[in-house]
């Protein structure tokens, strides 16, 4: 009694109770109420009803709002899976929404698509710069920016912690996710959202009894079947080039550690999977209570999860979650909640990801071998490393709503901290005797301050209604870091830079080497808008909204910008009440989007920076130990100013329901233009600049997404079974080029109207040229002789060499004869879960597809083109241990001569171009409710849910190279990641 | 609380929030970190000082970008050979220019020389601007802009020595607008360098932050610097002189040749360098910290008079080592890799070499001994160049190296000076200059002996070895040694087959424009005007 007392208490007091820090009260599972209070609260429950109602109210602020019931996500089965992510929450399971997921080492980046490209992908900083906005409880969380990769030499990783910020958000804290993807429901979320926006609303504290819920599961990971192979392998593959075409100066030059079959490291077992594959354990323990009065009631959670890979990658994360709501008077409601989380990550040991960082790179001689004992080994001198990566999160919102008949206004104070730590260092037998040490510190922080004030008129009885809503916000964003590398230091104990006192000064040691970056930017948003609603019963919805939006990140002279949105929605079902259908709504909806711009060296116009480095060193800044500033003559001219780039969306829908809304589906057409983008034009070379930076650029995405519902059996005591589902078709074109330009060429990527961005550039393999009689002729010359066919206008070809298509038939195979193939996104995704329940055992099983795109297997490639990668300092070469593995098959392709100048087995030709198609069983779940069970029953749980959860059960695919889904966003395949891990996982779910 | 007055303080409360963010258009004035808007530029003594030192900067990194100053002067047919055949090196060296790595084709793209060029152009045109500032005086100005001068001809010299005709832009871009300028005949440019620089080298001082022996009598300290700091940093009257002997040289204007040379060759004092002397030629030609390290300073000379440097005292170097030619060279155990990328044979080091005395060659015969002066691990499969070894902090092998990349020294401009004498025919002075480079090396003269400086009494005794092959040819022996690994060996042969015409398969490349690099197609696409250079068009 004496702790019943203490809880009630603490119930009506929370913040004595958070403060006191006796959380762990509510482990103390109290009993039920006295009779009397029973009585009293029984009283209450009509006004907490009333309270639970508003503050259910709070969602996505779309135009018309009945359609959340085909945008809400169905967590049923993801929250009984060890994913960790807000992009693993969702993947497969949104319509119109693709994830894409390179590594499956916890923690590390993932992005996410919403209805395609809306702009080309030419580096991580354009990729970064079109994901959707976060928002949670109606807060914009501060998104990722792409500051650091302006120092990376590559960009493989970003410096720092690399963690995915929105692993940072615990599924069973969510009470619904939404994906926003039409103009109206966009139309308020201002540009931040002018990629979509991902709706995520928290568990919300609810009056009346208390609940305490625990979540708990232990998994393991399966080990892959990988067919691990040694030196004799790599032999023989080789040997079949070296018969047919080396010459003797080539065999001479034959590496090491394939000619030497006398070493046991690279002849002996090949057995590194043992150790890099070894399998890992994941946990996860949650900890949740609701509870309050009638007028006061809060929500905590507190959770820890330790998702692991192979290699040793680890996260840890700790998230406590808090919230509140207060109905200090009738009229008024105040809201508050803080999210704070602290994720750890252990990182891979990758040697290319290693060497990125280091920008050193040693002697590649020899690659890792493939004997564990030499794998073991290297493992060792990682003793005395570190590697640090923490990254501390906080968001929090205070919000205030006052309701006065048909007047409302709402206020929201919010805050998001997301800090990003690292420490590393190498010790000297990691580094070729030297040694290296790096300490990011790096955050972003988003200050936002949302109003809006809403009034709604009634005429005719309430037939008709004029809803009138105005709001202001204003986004303040600061995004800084430093990063400090250093190498050298006097030996591998000490780690900082010393000083000595010599003489009466201190000096530094002068043989740490140390170079310092740091840079920041601040981006403010302010934004007003103004929304007319007009409803006819409820027959009919029209909304306009028009909203004018300035952004720091344009000039002074562009930086405002007007955007129209108007949306109509007709409830058929109103007129015609034909008796399965339940509802059918026709809707339409058309609008225009600012699309801010992430990087602020637009809006100063043409400019100077530093720009003294080069290829290998980009980030040298001075000459005779100065500062020099020049024109950006590297990243390319920019112009006076630019105007904002927009978008302008159209959807149109259908929404159809039957048998109450049983069967339930919604299908959407939409054709999405982005224009006014930026895009990097040629320029010729003598003006010294690398592009031009002209806006123009006009892509079109249309396409289809359809989302499905059906309680198969619903209403049945024992029984029940839901099958939901999505499939989106998505068709992307770029429309138009700046100057009038039919096609541009950047990098290893070339667009071209009319064509997907997402296209691979290649050219076309029509085999091979076994004798000099299969080589074509080249250019005719006017005295009626040909020219022989040559490689770039320079090399001939000879026999051995690949047989690539003469497209424009001029006698020479250039970059003019290659052509824009295939999409590096899927065109259809889609997914199919069910959620079946049979007396107490549940079943839950979801299906991921995607299709219809290619993907560049540079994996393959590389090995093939063994000449020229062996001994090359380029680090996307570096062999990893994941080298020795057989991940195709060498009889399938041409016995090219790889020796050849015309390079054979480069990887810009459809030979390497794969079809990246696939189906996936992410989740198969199997759950039992003992809450029932006479035993337990005593306890009073209201759930206690025991299940089992396998994830990435299996992959259809044609890709035969590893796991087509793990792609670069170039859609390049480099084998390199981590596996997306087969996991099983035992779980319990308590309520009570 | 009373709830009346509650409610019109949220009311209030509403409205104060409102009226603020109405606001807000200042807050959206962000300043802009990392660059500086181009109208703010050219007001100061500072921009000054910054556009000046990125012209360096710019120029630095054109040659530095993947060693392009060791790959299109020193690999092309040298002594040089690739550690694994086949690769983009060994192409380089065998003049297969044409092959696909794309290490090749990025050497085939200029646009970072015309960066540097553009960078050039813009300091020309705007520098006189800051002066509005009252701390930019008018000779600092004018000197200045005598750098961007003469650093402009230089690039334009290089490029003609690597593409032969090149556009020839001399106006900087204005507001983006892009040009397309046809490339103009090499001898319309080199005629445009050597002018510009003939009118320009009278507004350079001798030194800058020194004792300026010039007419402009600039004396006292250089953006608050004194020489000791800036070395060979920034370039003055000397070294455009030099500029201007190499590319006399390069056109085949003898004449010119020697009256350049001869003035430097009269003014060590006043141009800070001079001759490496017998007993400083093996430190300071190939120790850890030679006359190529830093800036360049050995007590109050700098003997490698043009040069880009990278100041080491602010770390002014990478770990990815490029831009120095250690990266390509050295190995162990000057750096933990096994075999260097390229390195000289011993056979070629065996033909380089007519006396085993001579301080360059692997074994010095005053210790008795094979030393690690220009090579290491001579008895191994591939000898190590260690000519270049400026490894930061001498204990440890952590490779950040200190070289510059060296442009000309003295005893190149006695060596053009032999050359030009050669060409002119005063066969007694070309024997004078190369006996002035000689006999420092203690390496056998020509023709003569010659009286030691440095060491009273001691005359080493020509041999027939030291004589073979005639004067020219050892001229430009003696370029191959003394200047190997600088940058130049290529331009010279191209100069010696010039000359003497006497090599059948150099003749071809010479008539055929097989000495140009071939152009990247980028390039060409970019810039329809643009036409291959032919020789590599098949």
């Amino acid at each position: 009694m004496q702790l019943k007392k203490l809880f009630i208490h603490c119930g009506r007091r929370w913040i004595v109770f958070l403060l006191l820090g006796i959380t762990l009260n509510g482990m103390a599972q109290v009993d039920t109420l006295s009779d009397a209070e029973k009585q009293d609260s029984l009283l209450k429950v009509a006004a907490a009803q009333q309270f639970n109602q508003e503050l259910k109210r709070s969602n996505h602020p779309g135009l018309s709002d009945s359609s959340s019931l085909l945008t809400l996500i169905n967590l049923a089965g993801v929250k009984k899976t060890p994913f960790i992510s807000v992009q693993q929450y969702l993947k497969g399971n949104a319509a119109g929404l693709h994830v894409s997921e390179e590594s499956g080492e916890p923690g590390a980046e993932q992005f996410m698509y919403i209805r395609g490209l809306n702009m080309p992908v030419f580096n991580k900083q354009d990729l970064i710069a079109q994901q959707p906005a976060i928002f949670v409880n109606g807060v914009p969380l501060v998104q990722e920016n792409a500051l650091t990769y302006n120092i990376q030499r590559y960009d493989f990783n970003r410096i720092g912690s690399g963690t995915n910020i929105l692993s940072t958000i615990d599924v069973n804290n969510i009470e619904k996710i939404e994906v926003l993807k039409s103009p109206s429901d966009l139309a308020v979320l201002g540009p931040i959202a002018s990629n979509g926006a991902i709706w995520i609303t928290t568990k919300s504290a609810q009056s009346g009894f208390r609940k305490i819920n625990v979540d708990s599961y232990f998994g393991v990971l399966s080990r892959p079947s990988v067919y691990t192979v040694n030196g004799q392998y790599e032999a023989d593959f080789r040997n079949r080039y070296y018969n047919k075409y080396a010459t003797l100066d080539q065999i001479q030059n034959k590496p090491l550690y394939v000619a030497n079959t006398l070493d046991p490291n690279f002849y002996g077992a090949s057995n590194w999977g043992d150790v890099y594959y070894k399998s890992k354990p994941v946990h996860y323990l949650g900890l949740g209570l609701l509870g309050g009065m009638d007028r006061a009631n809060f929500m905590f959670n507190i959770s820890k999860t330790k998702s692991q890979n192979f290699d040793a990658t680890s996260l840890n994360r700790y998230n406590i979650v808090f919230g509140i709501n207060m109905l200090p008077a009738k009229w008024l409601t105040i809201s508050g909640n803080v999210n704070a989380t602290r994720m750890d990550r252990d990182r891979n040991h990758s040697l290319r990801d290693r060497f990125a960082e280091t920008r050193f790179v040693p002697d590649l001689a020899n690659p890792l071998a493939p004997n564990v004992n030499a794998y073991n080994n290297f493992l060792k001198k990682y003793t005395g490393a570190v590697d640090k990566n923490i990254n501390n999160s906080f968001f929090g919102s205070f919000g205030v709503r006052a309701k006065f008949g048909e007047l409302e206004l709402n206020t929201k104070l919010a805050a998001d901290y997301e800090e990003s730590l690292r420490d590393v260092f190498y010790p000297k037998a990691l580094m070729d005797n030297n040694n290296f040490g790096s300490v990011y510190t790096g955050f972003n922080q988003r200050f936002s301050v949302l109003n809006n004030i809403k009034y709604a008129l009634s005429f005719n009885n309430n037939a008709q209604k004029i809803r009138l809503e105005a709001g202001q916000s204003y986004i303040s964003d600061f995004i800084k870091y430093d990063y400090v590398v250093a190498y050298n230091t006097p030996n591998d104990f000490i780690k900082i830079k010393e000083t000595y006192l010599s003489g009466f000064f201190y000096n530094n040691r002068n043989d740490i080497f140390g170079y310092p970056f740091t840079d920041k930017t601040k981006t403010n948003i302010s934004s007003l808008y103004g929304r007319i609603g007009y409803s006819f019963k409820s027959l009919l919805d029209l909304d306009f909204v028009g909203r004018y939006d300035g952004a720091s990140s344009f000039s002074e002279y562009a930086r405002w910008l007007f955007t129209p949105v108007a949306s109509a929605r007709f409830n058929l079902h109103e007129l015609v009440k034909a008796d399965p259908i339940s509802m059918l709504v026709l809707k339409a909806s058309w609008g225009q989007f600012g699309n801010l711009l992430a990087d602020d060296r637009y809006k100063i116009g043409p400019q100077y920076r530093v720009d003294l480095g080069y290829g290998d060193e980009p980030t040298l800044g001075s000459y005779a130990g100065l500062a020099g500033i020049s024109q950006p003559y590297t990243y390319g001219w920019v112009n006076e100013y630019y105007n904002w780039p927009y978008a302008v969306r159209t959807n149109i829908g259908t929404e159809i329901g039957l048998f109450k809304n049983r069967y339930m589906i919604g299908i959407d057409y939409y054709n999405n233009k982005s224009k006014n983008l930026i895009a990097p034009t040629n320029v010729a070379a003598e003006n010294g600049f690398s592009y031009k930076y002209v806006q123009g650029m006009e892509v079109q995405n249309s396409g289809l997404n359809l989302t499905f519902n059906a309680g198969v059996v619903t209403g049945q005591k024992d029984f029940g079974w839901n099958l939901y589902g999505n499939f989106s078709w998505n068709k992307n074109k770029l429309l138009k080029l700046p100057y009038g330009l039919t096609s541009l060429i950047y990098g290893n990527r070339k667009l071209e109207i009319g064509k997907p961005v997402d296209a691979f550039w290649v050219y076309e393999n029509k085999g091979i040229f076994n004798t000099a009689a299969d080589i074509p002729r080249g250019r005719l010359n006017t005295d009626g002789t040909y020219d022989p066919l040559t490689f770039s206008g320079m090399i001939n070809f000879s026999p051995g060499d690949a047989n690539w298509a003469d497209n424009n038939q001029d006698g020479t195979i250039d970059d003019k004869d290659k052509v824009l193939k295939g999409n590096a996104l899927p065109v259809y995704t889609g997914g199919l879960g069910s959620n079946l329940r049979y007396k107490r055992f549940s079943l839950d099983f979801q299906f991921y597809v995607a299709l219809g795109q290619k993907l560049l297997n540079r994996s393959t490639a590389n090995k093939l083109d063994f000449v020229n990668t062996e001994n090359s300092k380029d680090i996307s070469y570096v062999k990893e241990i994941t080298f020795w593995q057989k991940t195709f098959d060498y009889n399938d392709y041409p016995l090219y001569n790889p020796w050849s100048s015309t390079i054979p087995y480069r990887i810009d030709q459809d030979l390497f171009l794969e079809n990246a198609g696939y189906v996936k069983l992410r989740t198969l779940s199997l759950g039992y409710d003992l809450s029932n069970v006479s035993y337990l029953a005593k306890s009073k749980f209201n759930k206690a849910l025991l299940y089992v959860t396998a994830s990435n059960l299996f992959t259809i695919s044609s890709f035969s190279g590893g796991d087509p889904e793990q792609v670069d966003y170039m859609g390049y395949y480099d084998g390199r990641s981590l596996p997306i891990p087969k996991s099983f996982i035992i779980g319990i779910k308590l309520d009570f | 609380m009373n709830s009346k007055y509650l409610k019109q303080t949220i009311l209030l409360l509403f409205g104060l929030v409102l009226l603020t963010t109405f606001g807000c258009n200042k807050k959206l004035d962000t300043a802009v970190a990392s660059a500086e808007a181009s109208v703010n530029m050219w007001q100061s003594y500072d921009d000054a000082r910054n556009g000046l030192v990125a012209i360096y900067g710019l120029s630095r990194a054109a040659l530095a970008d993947n060693n392009g100053h060791w790959l299109y002067g020193d690999l092309r047919k040298g002594d040089f050979v690739a550690t694994s055949s086949g690769n983009y090196l060994d192409a380089i060296i065998k003049n297969e220019l044409n092959k696909g790595f794309p290490q090749i084709k990025k050497l085939t793209n200029w646009r970072r020389f015309y960066a540097a060029i553009d960078a050039c152009n813009t300091f020309i045109e705007n520098a006189q601007r800051c002066k509005a500032d009252l701390r930019y005086s008018d000779l600092n100005c004018t000197v200045d802009i005598a750098q961007a001068h003469m650093l402009r001809s230089f690039l334009y010299f290089y490029m003609v020595r690597i593409w032969g005709d090149v556009p020839l832009i001399t106006k900087a871009t204005k507001n983006g607008e892009t040009i397309q300028v046809a490339r103009s005949p090499q001898d319309q440019v080199m005629d445009y360098c050597i002018r510009e620089l003939r009118q320009y080298k009278d507004s350079l001082p001798t030194e800058y932050g020194g004792d300026d022996k010039s007419k402009l009598n600039y004396d006292g300290n250089y953006y608050g610097q004194a020489w000791s700091n800036w070395g060979n940093a920034f370039w003055g009257y000397y070294q455009c002189l030099g500029l201007l002997a190499q590319m006399y040289a390069w056109t085949g204007d003898y004449a010119a040749v020697l009256t350049t040379t001869t003035e430097i060759f009269n003014n060590a004092a006043a141009a800070r360098t001079g001759l490496i002397s017998y007993t400083n030629s093996r430190g300071y030609l190939a120790g850890r910290n030679s006359i190529f390290y830093s800036n360049g300073i050995k007590g109050n000379l700098c003997y490698q008079m043009i040069s880009f440097p990278y100041n080491m005292s602010n770390r002014e170097s990478g770990p990815s080592g490029v831009g120095h030619i250690e990266s390509l060279t050295l190995a162990s155990p000057y750096m933990v890799r096994a075999k260097p990328d390229i390195y000289v044979p011993r056979d070629t080091i065996a033909r380089w070499f007519h006396y085993f005395g001579d301080v360059r060659h692997p074994y010095q015969s005053e210790f008795g001994n094979y030393e690690e002066i220009y090579f290491s691990n001579y008895f191994g499969n591939i000898p190590v160049f260690t000519k270049f070894k400026n490894i930061e902090t001498g204990s440890s092998n952590f490779p950040i190296f200190g070289s510059c990349i060296p442009i000309f020294r003295w005893e190149d401009n006695l060596l053009l000076m032999a050359e030009a004498n050669y060409a002119l025919g005063d066969m007694r002075a070309a024997f004078d200059r190369l006996n002035d480079v000689r006999e420092p090396r203690n390496s056998p003269g020509f023709f003569y002996g010659r009286i030691s400086a440095v060491r009273p009494g001691f005359t080493l005794q020509p041999t027939e070895a030291s004589m073979e092959g005639g004067i020219l040819y050892n001229i430009f022996r003696e370029r191959r040694v003394e200047l190997a690994g600088e940058g130049s060996w290529w331009y010279d042969q191209v100069r010696y087959n010039r000359l003497a015409r006497n090599n059948a398969e150099f003749n071809k490349l010479l008539d055929e424009g097989g000495i140009y690099w071939p152009i990247d197609q980028d390039i060409i696409d970019k810039n329809p005007l643009i036409e291959q250079n032919s020789y590599w068009k098949r």
